[in-house]
């Protein structure tokens, strides 16, 4: 399996994070909440596409909303892959910053 | 959300993958109605906008991303088919190079033609008044026209002095030609004057303006206004300058002399006529009321005793002029409308055969194709994709086709203008508006070229393709069959026309024309008083291999003047007119029926008049020697006929011969254009070096300046030598794409049948026999095409011989000389391939499989 791009990881856990409520508006939001980025919709559904592709997420359309004038809202959710995936992403971060808490300049 | 936001946003989202294009919208009209709530319209308005635009290059560069990747593929696969086969590819491409080529060149060459006098401001207001098939008018015509139609703006006519020569100081040349012209001129036509004042030049008599490149030629360093210059006999002041005559203009001149130097341009002659007339009307819709009072106009003025010769005004456009008016004693060389005619139709057939070249060897080579077909549809892909993919390749092809004739046409340019004698500068084009029209026009015979071969290819099932059955069926054949005849039928009917011009032109250049042109020297342009003539003659005389020598005004193919003549039975004959000595007959050894020609015992012979036969028979004159007649050269003239001379052709080909009458013109004043001397010699050089000393021992300060009268006589033809050659080049290349599309094709067919000739050669059959069977497929359409082309040719051709009034018939040889080439060339193109497969060891056709 190929290594999640940060992005990718980012949407991803987002999706997760939103549980059972993860469509466009709110996984925008929620990027926003954890990093701070403001990713455009295009931005998003480019890679959203990609990953349904990869098999990390389905799609799934839900009951029509008053909110949206009668029209349905498209839900995203982790695969087991997309899970495995993320997994995979969590043990190398851990790796990587393994007994390190906050990094210091040293002078060689 | 506005109307425009919202048509903006349906927008950027049509640009969203497939089936996600609604959700993105949805979310985005949603985060809208939360900001609008929570901040407001314009700012929620803001973030839509800014959101948008932030969309755009992630979203157009996803879209991009995959199909960029696609026509990469598409790419790879092309030219990796290109340059698998390339005997293909190089006979598709370079076939549409050479038809791009053609039609490119043909193309200037017609919009050059078409842009003749478009120069002139008014063009379409200025005429050219002309009488019965002749351009010349007397020169009273234009001051009357002036005088008599309200619907006239400016009239002014052109005499046509010819070459004159030209002495500034101490330069002295020959100039040609040389116009009289008046003042109203420059206000018809749009002459730009450098110098001078356009409202007063040439108004006096003994004034000219010299064009640019002369003015520069006598005054290299100084102001020429107002200086005195010597053009032929007389004195002039320098008036103005203006800018160099147009190579697309259709007469051309290298100065204009004021008419008022002449007793023509003072006083009102009617009874002769040499001058080209010129009116420009108010406005172009005026020409029809001028029309209709055109005969009264006649009556009034015009000498009108016979109603048989009753001369009939006419007027033509300006713009026709160079490629419809064919009328005698024009100012300068005219096209053909014919021309142009058979050039484009040559053009268009060229680039069809082109194209039927490229869609014939598409789909044959994509039968090559059909398992990569088939592998894409099982693999997913759809019809579309297909027909775009091999549409694209096909608009590749012509393209790099089209470059490939850009730069042959760059190449070819200037040898094609020395063909054609016409200066086409690539600079002379409006870039601009032909560029993008010819990559257009290149797109398009992509497309169309590819559209066949896309939907055709596209239309296998994977399934029959990879089951191996040669697709094709009935249909292609037939398609393919009556492409090879159409191609074919083009190329015998070039091959016949081409014959034809040529056999036309042996016949304008061979014919019996009633005087000997070969061995006859001419010293042009001589403007010498008559007994500096007469002393050359006499000089010149002394050589052995000198036979006569003879000072005239007129020689064959030089033009003549135009007379009326009246018997004593009062009728008037209208009729050419020559001016020579005695010793004329003897130098164009012409044959005296009756009487005898002016001769130095018979003092009265100057006052002596030859008719030609055609005269004598055309207006039934019996007894013609000793019959009195009054000529009127401005006055009337009493002569009487001392002789009848055989017809002789005095004009080109194109004219049926007419009546000739030929003057004793010496000690007249009506001038020597021309001595010319009959030779008997085997050493020119010697002789041309001997006749050019004694003529500068007669006049030192003169050039000297001569030419074969053979050369001059068949310079009449430069035009149709023209169409025979570029006829000659067309007809080559339409023969050599034609086989070279025949050529693939036939390697595509035999490609197809090399098994068939295996188990054919494994049961017995000789070489021979296979090379037939392989030939005569093609063979057959080939002698249909020609069959075909017969009625055609025979049509097109009798349309341009309608030019000469001396033709050739069409005799049935031409035709089976033309067919016999055709057929020989397609059997050499096809046989080539035929006797390799012929040749070649069943065995090794056979082991596959």
């Amino acid at each position: 399996m190929k290594e999640l791009s940060k992005a990718e990881e980012m949407i991803l856990l987002a999706i997760y994070r939103l549980d059972d409520n993860a469509y466009g508006v709110t996984i925008r939001q929620k990027i926003h909440e954890i990093s701070g980025k403001d990713y455009t919709y295009g931005t998003l559904y480019g890679i959203l596409e990609q990953m349904v592709n990869k098999n990390y997420l389905i799609r799934e359309k839900g009951q029509p909303t008053s909110e949206r004038g009668g029209r349905s809202k498209t839900f995203y959710y982790l695969t087991q892959t997309g899970v495995d995936a993320l997994n995979k992403a969590l043990e190398i971060h851990q790796r990587i910053w393994q007994g390190i808490s906050k990094l210091t300049f040293k002078k060689s | 959300m506005s109307s425009l936001s919202n048509f903006i946003l349906k927008m950027v989202s049509r640009l969203i993958a497939n089936g996600q294009q609604a959700s993105f919208r949805d979310d985005l009209t949603e985060e809208f109605y939360i900001r609008l709530q929570s901040d407001g319209q314009r700012s929620a308005l803001f973030w839509l906008w800014i959101h948008l635009i932030r969309s755009l290059p992630t979203v157009v560069g996803f879209q991009l991303f995959w199909r960029i990747i696609m026509w990469k593929h598409y790419l790879k696969t092309s030219f990796r088919m290109l340059f698998k086969t390339k005997g293909y590819s190089s006979i598709n491409i370079f076939g549409l190079a050479v038809g791009f080529a053609c039609s490119m060149l043909i193309g200037l060459f017609v919009s050059y033609e078409l842009s003749y006098d478009r120069f002139h401001v008014n063009a379409d207001r200025i005429f050219r008044v002309t009488m019965t098939d002749e351009v010349s008018t007397p020169p009273a015509m234009a001051r009357a026209l002036a005088r008599d139609f309200p619907e006239i703006e400016y009239a002014t006519c052109f005499s046509n002095l010819r070459i004159q020569p030209v002495k500034y100081e101490e330069h002295i040349f020959y100039e040609s030609p040389v116009l009289g012209t008046t003042n109203e001129c420059f206000h018809i036509f749009s002459f730009k004057l450098l110098a001078g004042d356009r409202n007063t030049v040439l108004k006096e008599p003994n004034t000219v303006v010299l064009t640019e490149s002369m003015s520069t030629k006598y005054f290299p360093n100084e102001d020429p206004l107002h200086k005195m210059i010597i053009i032929g006999d007389n004195t002039y002041r320098v008036d103005g300058v203006m800018e160099d005559v147009p190579e697309n203009a259709h007469f051309t001149f290298r100065c204009l002399v004021s008419n008022k130097t002449f007793p023509w341009g003072r006083e009102d002659w009617w009874n002769t006529s040499f001058m080209s007339t010129y009116v420009m009307l108010h406005h172009p819709t005026d020409i029809t009321s001028l029309n209709d009072k055109l005969p009264d106009f006649e009556t009034k003025y015009v000498y009108d005793g016979d109603p048989d010769h009753k001369p009939l005004y006419m007027s033509q456009p300006l713009t026709s002029i160079h490629l419809h008016s064919h009328l005698r004693f024009e100012l300068g060389q005219n096209g053909d409308y014919k021309n142009i005619i058979i050039f484009t139709t040559a053009a268009i057939f060229m680039i069809i055969i082109a194209c039927i070249n490229f869609m014939n060897l598409t789909t044959a080579r994509s039968l090559v194709r059909v398992r990569e077909i088939g592998i894409r549809k099982t693999v997913g892909s759809t019809r579309k994709q297909l027909i775009h993919q091999f549409l694209g390749e096909s608009l590749l092809l012509s393209l790099v086709a089209f470059i490939i004739g850009i730069m042959m046409v760059l190449f070819l340019l200037p040898t094609f203008c020395h063909l054609i004698g016409k200066p086409i500068g690539i600079g002379s084009i409006n870039m601009d508006l032909v560029l993008p029209g010819l990559i257009g026009f290149s797109l398009m015979i992509g497309l169309l070229a590819g559209v066949y071969p896309a939907i055709f290819l596209s239309s296998y099932s994977p399934v029959q393709v990879m089951k191996n059955v040669h697709a094709g069926g009935k249909r292609s054949v037939i398609f393919r069959n009556g492409m090879v005849i159409f191609q074919f039928l083009v190329s015998s009917t070039l091959i016949i026309g081409t014959l034809t011009v040529y056999r036309q032109l042996h016949l304008i250049q061979n014919k019996n024309i009633g005087f000997d042109k070969e061995q006859v020297l001419v010293i042009k342009n001589l403007h010498p008083d008559i007994l500096k003539s007469e002393a050359l003659k006499q000089r010149l005389l002394q050589h052995p291999d000198v036979v006569a020598v003879s000072a005239s005004g007129n020689l064959p193919g030089k033009g003549n003047g135009r007379n009326w003549i009246a018997t004593e039975d009062e009728d008037t004959l209208i009729v050419n007119s020559y001016f020579t000595d005695f010793n004329y007959a003897d130098v164009l050894q012409l044959q005296l029926i009756e009487g005898r020609f002016f001769s130095r015992e018979f003092s009265t012979d100057t006052a002596g008049i030859i008719l030609n036969a055609h005269a004598v028979r055309a207006n039934n004159i019996k007894d013609p020697v000793g019959k009195r007649v009054t000529f009127y050269y401005g006055r009337p003239i009493p002569m009487t006929v001392i002789g009848v001379v055989e017809d002789f052709h005095f004009e080109s080909l194109h004219q049926p011969l007419t009546s000739l009458a030929i003057f004793y013109g010496i000690n007249k004043g009506w001038g020597i254009n021309f001595i010319s001397v009959r030779l008997r010699t085997e050493h020119m050089q010697n002789l041309v070096k001997f006749v050019e000393q004694e003529w500068k021992a007669v006049n030192p300060a003169m050039p000297f300046d001569y030419s074969f009268l053979d050369d001059e006589y068949d310079a009449m033809y430069t035009n149709e030598i023209r169409t025979g050659k570029v006829a000659f080049v067309f007809c080559l290349l339409a023969v050599a794409v034609s086989c070279l599309g025949l050529f693939g094709l036939s390697i595509f067919i035999i490609e197809q049948r090399v098994k068939e000739i295996g188990i054919r050669k494994v049961l017995g059959e000789s070489i021979i026999g296979a090379v037939w069977l392989l030939s005569c497929q093609s063979l057959k359409w080939i002698i249909l095409a020609f069959v075909l082309s017969i009625p055609l040719s025979l049509f097109v051709m009798q349309h341009w011989l309608q030019n000469f009034a001396y033709r050739v018939s069409m005799d049935p040889w031409i035709f089976l000389l033309s067919g016999a080439l055709a057929v020989l060339i397609a059997f050499l193109t096809v046989s080539t391939r035929s006797i390799k497969a012929a040749m070649a060891n069943p065995v090794d056709s056979l082991r596959t499989e």
